[in-house]
């Protein structure tokens, strides 16, 4: 009889963490290994915070032949600072994967991620590093408003 | 024996991606405890195109505290394993552990599709007459659930069945393997075990199933 283990990382159970964040998350279709054909929905709790918040601004404006600038439409939209405590590379690169899903839902809010997971090492003495990443809030954080064209 | 991104299963905890390719002595010489709450909804999903079977045991300092027996839920182009459950509800809080997956590759191609009794003892069998791989049928068996599982019956070879992969867990857990069964010659035998899906039988047919355990 062949027997084949697999190994799990080490994990803390605990009634509660400090600085934990709860990630739920899934996808459309199967994705990065995983079976979604169920519409599994996955969750993965994060040491880190999620607070810090930011309204990031888009505008578009060129200039008529009179040399008079016009407005052609501003956009603002709701981002929020996901920061990642130290955490081994292999944690990091789980993390990148999980927010490429079609589907991220923290704090009971739909998330979307359009700028890079960026990490950062502690220290060249260690083997830790800490990241952060800014999350768009999918629904009611962007407004768009359109003036006109030339 | 370790594990490397190479085999062919996925064991993902919570999608954590990197359980199938991070043993834990790569870890070292700083252990990093992944965060799990107690109360936290546990989803393990395990894919393979075999149909294997698979326990989940949960480690605390090496020393096995719980463990879980897979259930297929999903049948497609590949077999999909998936289980649910809190740390919570197996009584698991404030402790650092570490989790196994078994993979039980003993090659089973055919089985028991009769209901059978999970309560340790008796039979429960709803057919007297069945066969498997005898040319009759060849279904996989579908028992679920946890604790012990037995049956006893008297087996009966076909006439010019080719007997040799046959096994079983007797009722002090010692696994018969390779059993010879010689055609028309019956054999009465007593099985239990604590883990289901685990029962083959190829190539026989079984009669007299009521027989008490």
């Amino acid at each position: 009889m062949e027997t084949l283990v697999l190994y799990s990382d080490c994990i803390s159970v605990e009634t509660s963490h400090d600085d934990e964040v709860l990630a739920k998350y899934s996808n459309k279709y199967n994705f990065a290994g995983i079976d979604y054909t169920a519409n599994t929905v996955f969750e993965v709790l994060l040491e880190g915070r999620f607070f810090r918040e930011r309204q990031q601004e888009q505008n578009e404006s060129d200039t008529e032949s009179d040399g008079n600038a016009v407005k052609l439409s501003s956009t603002t939209k709701t981002q929020r600072l996901l920061e990642v405590e130290p955490a081994p590379y292999y944690i990091h690169e789980r993390n990148r994967l999980i927010l490429q899903h079609n589907y991220i839902f923290i704090d009971g809010e739909e998330w979307i991620k359009e700028e890079a997971y960026e990490t950062k090492d502690v220290g060249k003495g260690s083997a830790l590093a800490s990241a952060t990443v800014w999350l768009t809030r999918k629904s009611g954080g962007t407004f768009t408003n359109v003036y006109g064209t030339v | 024996m370790t594990v490397s991104s190479a085999i062919p299963i996925k064991f993902y905890l919570d999608g954590v991606l990197s359980f199938n390719t991070k043993p834990i002595a790569q870890i070292d010489p700083i252990p990093f405890f992944d965060r799990v709450k107690s109360s936290q909804n546990i989803m393990v999903q395990i894919q393979d195109s075999n149909f294997t079977n698979y326990e989940l045991k949960i480690l605390d300092d090496g020393v096995v505290i719980n463990s879980i027996v897979f259930t297929r839920t999903l049948v497609d182009t590949v077999y999909v394993y998936q289980t649910n459950f809190t740390f919570l509800s197996l009584g698991i809080s404030g402790k650092r552990i570490s989790l196994q997956v078994v993979e039980d590759v003993t090659g089973i191609s055919g089985g028991i599709s009769m209901a059978l009794s999970t309560v340790s003892g008796n039979v429960s069998f709803v057919s007297t007459v069945f066969s498997i791989n005898g040319g009759v049928s060849n279904v996989a068996q579908t028992i679920a659930g946890s604790g012990t599982f037995c049956m006893c019956r008297n087996v009966t070879a076909t006439a010019n069945a080719d007997i040799t992969d046959f096994w079983y867990i007797d009722c002090i857990g010692t696994l018969h393997e390779n059993i010879s069964i010689l055609n028309t010659v019956t054999y009465p035998f007593c099985a239990c075990t604590t883990k289901p899906n685990q029962w083959s039988v190829l190539d026989v047919t079984i009669v007299n199933l009521n027989t008490p355990c």
